[in-house]
């Protein structure tokens, strides 16, 4: 117990629902108490479950509203609280069921109105006495058994390391010793109290008489396990052991002050002092010697004659007390040898207990476990007070660290939070039903509240800890706060009885987090969602909202190229804010609009019955003129009603109805429809990289275009120019102006998946090879722009000599066969098409109708050099539109068109005769005839090596 | 007016009562001053009005407590019938019983306030 428990003044609790009779109680009751009044059962409760022990008493009456005082009562009860907190009650009713009904719950006494000063205070008194008494004495004997159950186990702890180590036979000695100590001090303070030895004294001073001899660890073997007797020399030695003991507990600093330790030293130094002066180390006299070190030398003295050691047989009992009586073994204190002549009895029998086995460490143990056990010490004043300090020290932490704590506890429903928090959130500090108060709604979302017990329903007694972010009004402003805690579960079965935690004021870390998230969710530019995000909106609103309709709108920025060419990025960019100011104005706050390229926007919005509306809408809005400059859109719309449910779809489908819109001459809006379902080809975008490269290429008149082309014209035969406003094409003629396209080059025009239409598409380069008629081209389409206005130049090459060698544009040619056959086709070492090309493109061909299978006959070291070589003889002898196939190891297939028989024949010669030239080992066979490739390729090699 | 004049304007001789306060005239005197601001009986009167007899009970009983322990004896003893009536289901009984506490309060109302405006 506390001992300022004098100084505190007591706190009575006081419920009533009337005021005149709270102050008339408190006035009787006068300025010795501290009083708290409660106006009703809720706020008693509350109070209670805040002040835990530090409440002495509660004065309660009956009738109250919204929890009554019986209410109160089993609320107590249910807790536990009603055994440390006695109760009054105070009532008119004199129905004596109802008395018994207030007892048996477990109030302490009555007090009925009308009040009478004296019978309040003495009623009051009585009952803080009666049970101040009851507090200390659950008090004092939760004290001892905790001090003897901490001790014990530290003892044990010790000496089963020493004695263990070193002395076989003190294993049963310090038992004995025990319990010859105990039972000497407990004659002791029946005779006299000069010693003023308290029951927790003694518990200690036993178990401290167990490391009486510790210091013989620092004695050496010989000479402690010596059989004989010791000599002078050894003797001294041997002496020292209680100083050593002493000493090592001296050197205990972080516990010498423990009481129990204290004791210990005493003993060690002093368990070989005697009465007359005669011992050591100290030569101390009299009541010099500590008690408890006079009493663990008796007990140690006995506990030796009347055991073996190596030196001697053990003495009989009354022997040995006769020995010690006789001061055989040094003198004793006159008293200490009456209390051993007093219990002579009992020690021999609590000897025969304290051995192996049957040890009264063992027994105390038990008592106290039973004691613990009983419910009067569960909730013990003590730990009402331990946990009351506890209480204190947690809140004094959260003030600091700016934390408001929370409890909640589900019987009654109570919501609490701490000081920090009641003012941080304007709540009260305690809050009777939470969920029904208008306070918490007020301050709580309905939402939030939602989402809160939620989380908490979802606490299991394995998984009790939450966390979740939310927003809060604190300090009169919306900040954004986590709250963790732990749910608590109690009973059998485990069933939620409430919550703890901690609100903690996360905002200026949530800002960063939004702005990054921000950042890398947004176009920083327009401040729309980017791409990615706005995909990942989209596909969550369709997956939530199954049977709801959504349009999609593609928007493309016409001539932007244009725009930022002539009036700078800059102006570019304030175009592009704008374009995203106006959509946001056309649109609500929840569709999704994102900027998904340069000139590119998405917007996402459910269907309704005036969307046309809107979307033309948007549509005027756009095309308003920007700072003068007049502004043309082409929109593509899809949406969900044409079974396109997922992202991809709509996006692809809006896409194609915005190139429609283009198509259909710009500036337009786009449903998407049957007539657009048509697949588009697979766009083979070839140099994507270079796009920007290109991006240069915008003329600002036609003017410049047809300087352009002239240029142009210098270097490539047949220009087209194809216009994608007038979807019209045009050649170049070599000074560059545009005149009707010729016949020949038509089958590069305008269908979908020519090289221009890709390159439309793309705005960028696309490069593609055709037979065509016998012949092979190679087409270049370049988008470009002329005015704002978009333009298609192609650079058609017939009879490239470089082709089919593919030196041309090789990386781009061979990125493009890749994607198409997943093979590569050409040989790299002979700079040659490979077997692929032959299999795929070649073989089942019927336009070529002269071949020859040259077979060289290559060492094999340096084969690939030699290779190389011979493929660079025969493209010397060859035209660049004739093909060369490497198709096997060491054998080619040269394949030539438009070529007359003796041409065909010289090739073959001029070659066959290169090739010997540079040493190689060759031999040719020749076909020349129509039909399959395959069938001619089979004949020519039969024919190797045979004369034409 | 004194406290002993004003208790026997009320028609009751408040030996017991002060001895219950000690003896304390003055403590006495301090707490009948604050009978004066509660509002027990406004709530009653609005109880009865919705004939809430649940809250008549309530009202009625927390007046029993208080006018009994002051000794304001015909208070006391119709609020107390009011209690009773209302255990035993008798509702009807109530109203008149409410008019003759109304008269009994509102006398003790104003000598108290007379009390009060003298002290």
């Amino acid at each position: 117990m506390k001992k300022n428990d004098k100084k505190r003044k007591q706190t009575i609790l006081i419920v009533d629902d009337s005021e005149i009779n709270r102050s008339l109680l408190a006035d009787m009751l006068g300025s010795d108490f501290t009083i708290l009044e409660a106006e009703d059962g809720t706020q008693a409760v509350a109070i209670m479950q805040q002040e835990g022990s530090g409440l002495d008493l509660v004065l309660l009456d009956i009738v109250m509203p919204k929890m009554d005082g019986f209410e109160v009562l089993a609320v107590m009860n249910r807790n536990g609280w009603i055994k440390d907190i006695p109760v009054i009650m105070i009532s008119s009713e004199t129905a004596s069921s109802c008395i018994e009904r207030a007892y048996e719950f477990g109030v302490t006494d009555f007090i009925n109105r009308p009040f009478d000063v004296w019978i309040v205070r003495r009623r009051v008194m009585n009952t803080l006495m009666l049970s101040g008494k009851h507090k200390k004495l659950v008090g004092m004997v939760t004290d001892q058994i905790f001090e003897r159950e901490k001790m014990s186990n530290l003892m044990i702890t010790i000496l089963s390391h020493i004695v263990e180590f070193r002395n076989g036979e003190s294993g049963m000695h310090v038992l004995h010793i025990r319990t010859i100590s105990e039972l000497l001090l407990k004659s002791l303070v029946s005779k006299t109290d000069k010693y003023n030895l308290t029951p927790s004294d003694i518990s200690l001073i036993s178990t401290a008489s167990a490391l009486h001899d510790i210091g013989k660890i620092g004695i050496p073997d010989h000479i402690l396990n010596k059989p004989g007797k010791f000599t002078p020399e050894e003797y001294e030695i041997m002496k020292t052991h209680s100083e050593i003991g002493a000493s090592m507990l001296n050197d205990l600093d972080f516990i010498k002050d423990e009481k129990l330790v204290k004791y210990a030293h005493e003993i060690c130094r002093h368990h070989h002092e005697r009465y007359d002066g005669n011992g050591y180390p100290d030569k101390l006299k009299g009541e010099e010697i500590p008690i408890s070190a006079q009493v663990v030398s008796l007990a140690d003295v006995y506990d030796a004659l009347t055991s073996t050691r190596v030196y001697k047989p053990p003495f009989k009992h009354e022997k040995a007390l006769e020995m010690i009586m006789n001061g055989e073994c040094g003198q004793f204190n006159p008293l200490l040898l009456e209390c051993i002549n007093d219990v002579k009895d009992k020690l021999v029998a609590e000897l025969q207990v304290s051995s192996p086995g049957k040890i009264a460490f063992g027994d105390m143990r038990k008592v106290t476990d039973e004691m613990l056990q009983k419910d009067e010490l569960s909730t013990s004043a003590r730990t009402l007070t331990l946990l009351e300090t506890e209480r204190i020290k947690t809140r004094f932490f959260a003030e600091l660290s700016h934390e408001i704590q929370f409890e909640y506890v589900s019987e009654p429903p109570m919501l609490m939070i701490s000081d920090f928090g009641e003012r941080k959130l304007g709540l009260d500090e305690i809050t009777m039903n939470p969920l029904d108060d208008e306070k918490v709604k007020k301050t709580f979302s309905e939402k939030t509240l939602k989402a809160f017990a939620d989380i908490i329903r979802k606490t299991t007694p394995e998984n009790y800890t939450f966390n979740m972010e939310m927003p809060m009004p604190l300090g009169g402003e919306q900040r954004w706060t986590r709250v963790s805690g732990r749910a608590l579960f109690s009973g059998e079965p485990l069933v939620r009885t409430g919550f703890i935690g901690k609100i903690i004021d996360i905002s200026s870390e949530k800002a960063v987090i939004n702005e990054l998230r921000h950042k890398a969710t947004h176009d920083p530019l327009t401040l729309l969602y980017n791409n990615a995000t706005a995909k990942e909106l989209i596909t969550r609103r369709l997956i939530e909202n199954p049977k709801r309709d959504y349009v999609m709108l593609y928007l493309d920025l016409d001539y932007f190229k244009t725009i930022n060419d002539t009036y700078g990025h800059n102006f570019g960019n304030d175009v592009l804010r704008h374009i995203s100011d106006k959509l946001r104005a056309a649109l609500r706050k929840d569709d999704i609009i994102a900027r998904v390229g340069g000139d590119e926007f998405i917007a996402f919005f459910e269907c309704h019955k005036t969307q046309d509306a809107t979307i033309k809408r948007i549509f005027d809005s756009l095309i308003e003129p920007f700072r003068n400059l007049p502004l043309s859109v082409s929109i593509g719309a899809a949406q969900t009603t044409d079974g396109a449910r997922d992202y991809e779809s709509l996006y692809n489908n809006a896409d194609r109805a915005m190139y429609e819109a283009k198509r259909g001459g710009k500036q337009g809006v786009r449903y998407y429809d049957a007539t657009v379902t048509e697949e588009f080809p697979t766009v083979t975008v070839i140099d994507e990289p270079n796009k920007s490269e290109n991006a240069a290429l915008s003329f600002l008149s036609m003017k410049e275009l047809t300087a352009f082309l002239r240029e142009t014209r210098k270097v490539h035969n047949c220009v087209h120019v194809f216009d994608a406003t007038a979807m019209t094409k045009f050649a170049a003629d070599k000074n560059g102006e545009l005149g009707k396209t010729d016949e020949n080059c038509e089958f590069f025009g305008a269908g979908r998946d020519s090289v221009t239409e890709r390159a439309l598409m793309t705005k960028g380069r696309v490069c593609d090879m055709a037979f065509r008629g016998g012949d092979i081209y190679q087409s270049t389409a370049l988008y470009v722009e002329c005015g704002g206005k978009p333009y298609v130049l192609e650079v058609v090459e017939p009879l490239n000599t470089e082709v089919l060698s593919g030196v041309c544009d090789t990386p781009e040619i061979i990125a493009m066969i890749d994607r198409r056959g997943g093979k590569q086709y050409m040989d790299v070492s002979a700079n040659a098409y490979n077997n692929n090309y032959y299999e795929e493109q070649l073989k089942n061909r019927t336009d070529f109708y002269n071949v020859a299978a040259i077979r060289l006959d290559v060492d094999k070291e340096n084969s690939e050099q030699r290779i190389s070589e011979a493929a660079d003889t025969i493209y010397s002898c060859v035209r660049g539109i004739d093909a060369l196939v490497r198709r096997k190891e060491n054998e080619f297939l040269l394949v030539m068109k438009n070529v007359g028989e003796e041409r065909f024949d010289d090739v073959i010669k001029t070659t066959e005769a290169a090739l010997k030239k540079t040493g190689a080992k060759v031999r040719v066979g020749s076909c020349r005839a129509l039909g399959k490739l395959e069938i001619l390729v089979e004949k020519a090699e039969k024919n190797i090596g045979k004369k034409r | 007016m004194t406290l002993r004049e004003f208790y026997e304007k009320i028609g009751v001789d408040p030996t017991n009562v002060l001895q219950r306060f000690g003896g304390s005239e003055a403590m006495l005197g301090k707490f009948v001053k604050k009978f004066l601001a509660d509002g027990t009986f406004v709530q009653l009167t609005e109880a009865m009005e919705k004939k809430d007899w649940e809250n008549v009970f309530r009202a009625a009983h927390t007046l029993k407590g208080l006018s009994g322990n002051f000794d304001f004896l015909k208070v006391y003893d119709l609020s107390a019938k009011i209690v009773e009536r209302y255990r035993a289901n008798d509702f009807d009984a109530i109203p008149p019983l409410f008019d003759e506490l109304k008269a009994r309060y509102d006398e003790t109302v104003k000598y108290l306030t007379e009390f009060c405006s003298e002290n």
